[in-house]
């Protein structure tokens, strides 16, 4: 793997700290988002019986999630689709304002299904 | 000679910037509230409405709030007490409160945009179309929530999703804040985004920083993966998110 999903998180960390404008607010919530994703899969492969292709989509990752038993991965899937939302918007809404707190919040929600899967919900 | 009686928009003023960590200068405001009385009952009952519902307390707020309608029919009053409901994050009661001001009141556009926020609020969403409707009757435009508003109409009417969930995930939603002692800033952002057209992202933005909002937005996940019926009705379909600010 030439990159890692920490990779793209601590990259969207950098990204937002020197951020000045709304393009790279944007792009640094794409990156979040799509650190989230990355770590998802892993989680998923790692932790649904049969585990996940590395080419699952977006939603039928979430979805994949959201059938689990386990609470802790239904939680997930929660914040990976609340992260998801804001990402479609930084990408695809461009005549609608798109601010720092938007991407700050992505952001800091991405981490936390980082330590949430690390710690297995616990 | 006697003391000098404040008067009500001073109080409205003082207060805008208090919490109810700030009880020294709530009970001060309480006072003055009280001398208030002796001119004007209904501004005084209105002041100590909103410094209950400041600190929290529904019942008080609400009686308070009560008494000062009952003794003067004052737009202004109507309005204060909905901002007091809007404080405490009491959509339902905030909407029948709008309902009735409105009765006496349908001309004025202020408790027309409360009435739909809160009908929002509480996913009474037929109620907030018939607002907007009503809204753009008189300007000749649409009223800004009614494309959120026609949409989760007619998801509803649909079958997308059920008021009663989207009222349910709502209910969590607030309770998640009020345990977290977070207040939200507005009455939220409907997005439907672009890529799926079946489902809805619902922004809160909350007076905290974006840790917090993050915080609140685990807590609410975590409280509804356990929920059997929200999982179901609205699931994935509507989906709630906090949004934090830096200068918190």
């Amino acid at each position: 793997m030439a990159v890692t999903c920490d990779e793209l998180l601590v990259g969207a960390q950098h990204m937002l700290a020197q951020a000045v404008d709304e393009v790279t607010w944007r792009r640094a919530t794409s990156l979040a988002y799509y650190a989230a994703f990355h770590r998802c899969i892993a989680l998923a492969d790692q932790e649904l019986p049969g585990g996940v292709s590395p080419r699952i989509g977006h939603r039928a990752l979430v979805k994949a999630l959201m059938a689990a038993p386990e609470p802790w991965l239904r939680s997930i899937a929660f914040m990976l689709e609340q992260c998801r939302g804001r990402r479609v918007e930084a990408d695809y809404l461009l005549n609608v304002d798109f601010t720092e707190n938007a991407a700050a919040s992505v952001l800091a929600t991405s981490q936390r299904v980082f330590a949430k899967a690390d710690r297995r919900g616990s | 000679m006697a003391a000098p009686v404040p008067k009500t928009n001073e109080l409205f003023k003082d207060l805008a910037s208090l919490s109810a960590k700030d009880d020294f200068l709530l009970r001060r405001v309480e006072n003055e509230a009280a001398k208030l009385m002796r001119v004007d009952a209904s501004g005084g009952h209105a002041v100590l409405g909103a410094v209950a519902a400041i600190r929290g307390n529904l019942d008080r707020s609400v009686r308070h709030h009560e008494l000062s309608v009952k003794l003067e029919d004052d737009v202004a009053l109507w309005l204060n007490y909905c901002t007091s409901l809007a404080i405490l994050d009491a959509a339902g009661k905030r909407l029948e409160v709008a309902r009735r001001a409105l009765a006496w009141h349908e001309d004025v556009d202020e408790l027309l945009d409360v009435a739909v926020g809160a009908a929002l609020e509480s996913a009474s969403f037929g109620d907030g179309q018939r607002f907007c409707d009503l809204w753009a009757s008189r300007h000749g435009r649409h009223h800004a929530a009614a494309q959120a508003v026609g949409k989760l109409v007619r998801a509803t009417d649909s079958g997308l999703f059920s008021s009663d969930g989207v009222r349910g995930v709502l209910e969590v939603a607030r309770e998640v804040s009020r345990a977290a002692g977070v207040q939200r800033t507005e009455q939220g952002r409907i997005l439907e985004p672009p890529d799926s057209p079946d489902a809805f992202l619902w922004t809160f933005q909350v007076a905290a920083p974006p840790a917090i909002a993050a915080q609140l937005n685990e807590n609410l996940a975590d409280e509804l993966a356990t929920r059997v019926d929200l999982l179901e009705d609205p699931g994935l379909r509507l989906v709630v998110m906090y949004e934090g600010a830096a200068a918190y």
